[in-house]
This record gives C-alpha cells, sequence and structure tokens, in this order.
C-alpha cells in the first residue's frame, strides 16, 4: 500500500485524461460554491469570459448588465460598440493590473496621465479603445460616456454577488509615468505610439498575484458578499513583445495566470478556479478544439467548455431568453393607425 | 401615363385626403397610396429583378396591385416618384428606452439616463431608414427620379410627451432622428422634401390646426398637413424642373461654342 494505491482514478493521468479522451471528463471540477438562481452575476476578463458571460444569460443566471446596449440598436452593431459583451462597457480586460485599474478609477482612486487620445478631431480611450468604432465625436461625449461608465462599474462591483474573472495576458504596455496599463500598446487600435512614454511590461506571478490581492480588498471593503470564479483563458498570446518565441511566451504567461488562479483559491474560500483553460487545451485534444488559426477556441470548444460547467452549476429551471433586437413594437395606436387606415384604403 | 406617384406608409393616406383640396397641374396625372405600414418597411420588403422591383411581403403586394393594377413597379416607366417612408420617427422616439437613455448632451444631470452617443445614435437611425434608402436607390438607379417625404413632427397630446423630462429627451430624439435620416437619404443621393418649418409649433410639435380630428391618433397629420405637404412637393419639383432645364441649356451652349467637328449633329451647319 502506498498513498496512491487510494486514490480515485482522476488522480492518474492514464485514467483521468489519456482514457476520458478530449470531449469528457470526469470529476474534474468540484465547485466551492454553488452560483444559485438568485446570484447576481458579473463578468470581465479577456476575449474568453465574453462565452461565459454570454451562456451564462442565456442559461437563465442572473447575468448582470450594469450598461446596457440602446435596445433600438441592432443586436448585431453591439459588440461592434462595446455592448453585451461584458457586464459593463469595458472591453477586454487582460491583465489583473487592468482590473486594478479599472477599480481604482471608478472609484476616484487614480486619474491616469494620458487620459484621452484625440486625432483627427475624434476622441479615443486609451483604456477602452475599442468599444466606439470611430472615438467619440468630442471631449464632451467622451467625459459623458466615461462618467456613466465609471457610474456603471461602481455598481458593478457593489452590487455583483458571484465575479466571473478570466485572466488573459502577462504581457502589458504602460505608461512609463504613471504606471497605467494599456489594453493594448498605444498606437495598435488608436493612439500614438511614444517610446519615451510608453513600455512594455510582462508582470511576473508576485506582481500579479499582489494586484489581484489588492483588488479583491478593495471590492471587499464595499461590498464583502462577492465571491469570485476565476478561469484562465486558453487562447494564445497573438503576439509577444517579450522577445521569446511566441510559444514560450504564451506558455509562461498561461502558467503564471495559472498558478495565481490556483494560488488564490487555495488560499481563500471565497474563490473558485473552473479549469476552462485545461479543458481546451488538453494534449487528449491535439487542437480540436481551436479555430483552424490555432489561436481562437471554436464554438465546439466552447461548447465543451460549457457543458461541464453548467454539469456543475446547472441552470435555474426557467431559462430567461437573451434579449434579442427588439424591432420597434407595435403599439394598440399603430393597430389603428396602420391597419386601420390602410384598410380605408384598399 | 401617371407622372407622380407617391406610395409609402399611412402617412400617404393624409397627402391623398391632401389632393382632394388643391390642383396641382405639375404634378398631374397623380396617383397617391398606402402600400405597407411603416413595421413593413424597417424590413426587407422588396427584390430587384431584372430592374424589376418585386414586393417580397404578400400584403404589400396585394397593395400595391390594387393601387397600380399590377403587383410590380417598373422603375423605367416611372417619372417622379415620392416616397412616404424613412422620415417618420414615432416608432423611434416613442420608445420606452428613452426613459432610461438619452442621447449625451442630455443624459446626465438630474435625468441620471445612460448616454448613447452620437455614433451609437447613428448606427440606430441607419438600422431604420437601411430597406427605405434600398428602395429608393433601386427606383433612382432604374430611372425614376426620387424623392422621399418629410412626415409630421411629434403630437404634444402623445402619452409619451407628458413628463417634462421625457418630453425634452423624446423631442431632441425626434429632431436627431430626423436630420440624420435625411442625411442618410442625401449621402445616398436620395433628395427629401421636409416638413415645413411652418408645419411646427413653438415648442417643436405638430401645430394644433394639423393634428386629425380623431384624438386616438397619436401621430399623423391632417389633410391639411398633407397640403402643407404636396406645396413643398410641388415647389421641390419646379426647382428640380428648372435645374433640369438649366443644365440641358449650358449643355447645349457648351456644344455650340465647341469646334464644328465636335458638336453633335443636330447643331452642325448645313453645307
Amino acid at each position: 500500500m502506498n498513498p496512491y494505491s487510494r486514490m480515485p482514478s482522476r488522480a492518474f493521468w492514464r485514467s483521468g485524461v489519456a482514457a476520458a479522451g478530449p470531449l469528457e471528463f470526469a470529476e474534474l471540477y468540484e465547485p466551492r460554491f454553488p452560483l444559485g438562481a438568485e446570484d447576481r452575476i458579473s463578468t470581465a476578463g479577456s476575449c474568453f469570459a465574453q462565452h461565459i458571460g454570454r451562456r451564462l444569460a442565456s442559461a437563465g443566471f442572473k447575468y448582470q448588465d450594469f450598461e446596457p446596449g440602446p435596445p433600438l440598436l441592432p443586436r448585431e452593431a453591439w459588440q461592434r460598440f462595446g455592448y453585451g459583451i461584458y457586464s459593463a462597457r469595458y472591453g477586454n480586460i487582460y491583465t489583473a493590473r487592468q482590473l486594478l485599474q479599472t477599480f481604482e478609477r471608478a472609484f476616484g482612486e487614480r486619474e491616469p496621465c494620458e487620459a484621452a487620445w484625440i486625432s483627427d478631431k475624434r476622441v479615443h480611450d486609451p483604456f477602452r479603445p475599442s468599444i466606439e468604432p470611430e472615438g467619440f465625436a468630442d471631449l464632451d461625449e467622451f467625459r459623458a460616456m466615461q462618467d456613466a461608465h465609471f457610474s456603471a462599474v461602481r455598481r458593478l462591483f457593489e452590487e455583483t454577488d458571484i465575479f466571473v474573472f478570466t485572466f488573459g495576458l502577462t504581457e502589458a504596455w504602460r505608461d512609463r509615468r504613471d504606471g497605467s496599463v494599456f489594453p493594448v500598446c498605444p498606437g495598435t487600435v488608436a493612439g500614438t505610439f511614444d517610446d519615451c512614454i510608453h513600455e512594455f511590461h510582462n508582470f511576473a506571478f508576485a506582481e500579479v498575484y499582489e494586484d489581484m490581492r489588492t483588488f479583491m480588498a478593495k471590492v471587499r471593503a464595499i461590498n464583502p458578499r462577492m465571491r469570485y470564479l476565476f478561469t484562465v483563458s486558453p487562447v494564445p498570446l497573438t503576439a509577444t513583445a517579450s522577445g521569446q518565441h511566441v510559444l514560450s511566451a504564451t506558455t509562461y504567461s498561461k502558467s503564471v495566470l495559472r498558478a495565481v488562479a490556483g494560488q488564490l483559491a487555495a488560499e481563500d474560500d471565497d474563490v473558485d478556479y473552473f479549469p476552462s483553460y485545461e479543458i481546451v487545451t488538453t494534449p487528449t485534444s491535439r487542437g480540436l478544439h481551436y479555430r483552424a488559426n490555432m489561436r481562437e477556441v471554436a464554438p465546439a470548444g466552447v461548447d465543451l467548455v460549457m457543458k461541464h460547467f453548467f454539469d456543475m452549476h446547472p441552470p435555474p429551471p426557467v431559462a430567461a431568453p437573451a434579449a434579442p433586437w427588439r424591432r420597434p413594437v407595435r403599439h394598440p395606436e399603430d393597430v389603428w393607425c396602420d391597419e386601420a387606415k390602410l384598410e380605408l384604403m384598399s | 401615363m401617371t407622372r407622380t406617384l407617391i406610395i409609402g406608409d399611412s402617412h400617404a393616406i393624409v397627402l391623398k385626403a391632401g389632393s382632394a383640396w388643391l390642383s396641382m397641374p405639375r404634378l398631374e396625372p397623380l396617383l397617391i397610396g398606402a402600400v405597407a405600414t411603416a413595421n413593413d418597411l424597417m424590413k426587407p420588403f422588396f427584390e430587384a429583378r431584372d430592374g424589376v422591383i418585386e414586393f417580397t411581403d404578400a400584403e404589400v403586394r396585394r397593395r400595391v396591385e390594387a393601387l397600380m393594377g399590377t403587383p410590380s413597379l417598373d422603375p423605367r416607366e416611372l417619372e417622379w416618384v415620392g416616397l412616404s417612408m424613412g422620415m417618420h420617427d414615432t416608432f423611434f422616439h416613442r420608445d420606452e428606452m428613452w426613459t432610461r437613455m438619452a442621447p449625451v448632451a442630455l443624459a446626465g444631470g438630474d435625468r441620471r439616463r445612460l448616454p448613447v452617443s452620437q455614433a451609437a445614435f447613428a448606427a440606430m437611425v441607419e438600422a431604420f431608414v437601411e430597406w427605405p434608402i434600398r428602395f429608393a436607390r433601386t427606383l433612382a438607379d432604374g430611372g425614376a427620379k426620387v424623392f422621399v417625404i418629410g412626415a409630421p413632427p411629434p403630437h404634444r397630446t402623445h402619452p409619451g410627451m407628458q413628463d417634462p423630462d421625457d418630453r425634452v429627451v423624446r423631442l431632441a430624439v425626434s429632431e436627431k432622428y430626423r436630420t440624420l435620416a435625411a442625411r442618410a437619404f442625401s449621402a445616398a443621393g436620395i433628395s427629401v422634401v421636409q416638413t415645413p418649418a411652418t408645419a411646427y409649433d413653438p415648442d417643436g410639435f405638430l401645430r394644433s390646426d394639423l393634428m386629425p380630428a380623431r384624438t386616438e391618433d397619436l401621430h399623423h397629420g391632417n389633410a391639411k398637413f398633407g397640403v402643407y405637404m404636396l406645396r413643398e412637393i410641388d415647389r421641390f419639383m419646379l426647382i428640380q424642373e428648372r435645374v433640369e432645364a438649366s443644365r440641358r441649356e449650358q449643355a447645349r451652349l457648351r456644344a455650340a461654342a465647341a469646334p464644328e467637328e465636335d458638336r453633335p449633329e443636330a447643331l452642325r451647319s448645313v453645307s
């Protein structure tokens, strides 16, 4: 007898993974806390988090959107304007520092040196460069929209019961003057890159861990009941500025993030880790869950992840349908004006 | 043969009523008919096959046939076409969303509504006018002279206009819609015959004497409003004819001043 002889099959690679195949992992995930029908759930993170929010909403969980899109805006345009992607219109939050910074800015604790990027009379938000495809019309509009956004973010952290966050990257571009991190390198989506101002930084384990701890402490001060469900994005880096091969850089980044998520879950009863990263990247899948570019996760891969998720977090009995774009509804007055009047003409 | 065809949503009915009140030789022969509801026109409702417009919505097709004697439209057989569609914004400004959201300039202060950026607002308007613009463009590409007709401004009596804050927001939304819709039609090369400023009261609503007698009708004008719009259409067509005549004359003069061998045959001297 030895300690391994009494261990379940999930503890062994051959029975737990190799023999299981790429589509079904028994006992892969044991939730630390249930997701209740009344739990208010919010999401943030890197691209992969978009899938989680969408699926939670359509499964009938109480998914929160504190900055909803205008109902008259066609649904297909929502993503272009950054609506309906996450629980507020903050765009992708790739790094732990960016998450912390979002909280601090919303609560007035941080004012970045680089507040706006202005080009061709359009204004881009350096920290949400993609949410208005052509930029804001002017500084007044930019400020008004930003104020509303921060108000939504404050409500989100005050009113959320379960915060789902997907760790995406360790690499970031930041402002040398105040350390503010940008979601994308200035000069790519908008803005202008300036070597004297902008610098590359690859966050280490201790920094990511510390940022998350600080973030959680700040949230706890205003909303002690909020719990965390962390995932790591299985989407590899598009490019690295680290000087390493992008494969090595991806492995470093994901390793750090996975280790931080694991550490936080191990230390804190209010933190759970869901292994979406593992489900998608397992060697048994041989890249099966990725699209042809071997980077984006294929819809079937997302389905598989969410199947494992919902197996352990069954959706509430009555699923609330996702709100589609509402063509203007017919009013009682229309029945008279359009139909009755047309009948008069026929 | 019809010289001027005016078709579109229920606002065309008011134009038809107005046409009974006045004589407008420039527009004659004139045919006016409502062939669709505003809802019908916000989704795909036609297809062009070999230059002929076929209506994909059965009800629209039936109404076009009742009006024209044929269920399809051939732009090559039409001269002037006025479209009563796309400029009517009641569907837009009365939406419940404007009790929670507002254009950026009106969202702050005590109203505390979520701001809608100018670009998002424009995208919403574009979605509303997409099919009317496609329709107008298809007619114009087929050779018809196409214009779009303005709709009456909001009614003061509309339930959505009773709350003071809502009223401010909805009136601004209505005005912004009309401006952007007109801009979208113009960008597509389609002229817009705007609702005249005289149809508005000082607060921006439809003048009370232009409102229909039936109080349950909350967004049309009356026959008098139809007269107002037909006069605008008449004025628009007069200007267009003069511009066209001027262009023809300039082309003739240019041709006459050209060297003999470059002139059109009709302008060459006979030796």
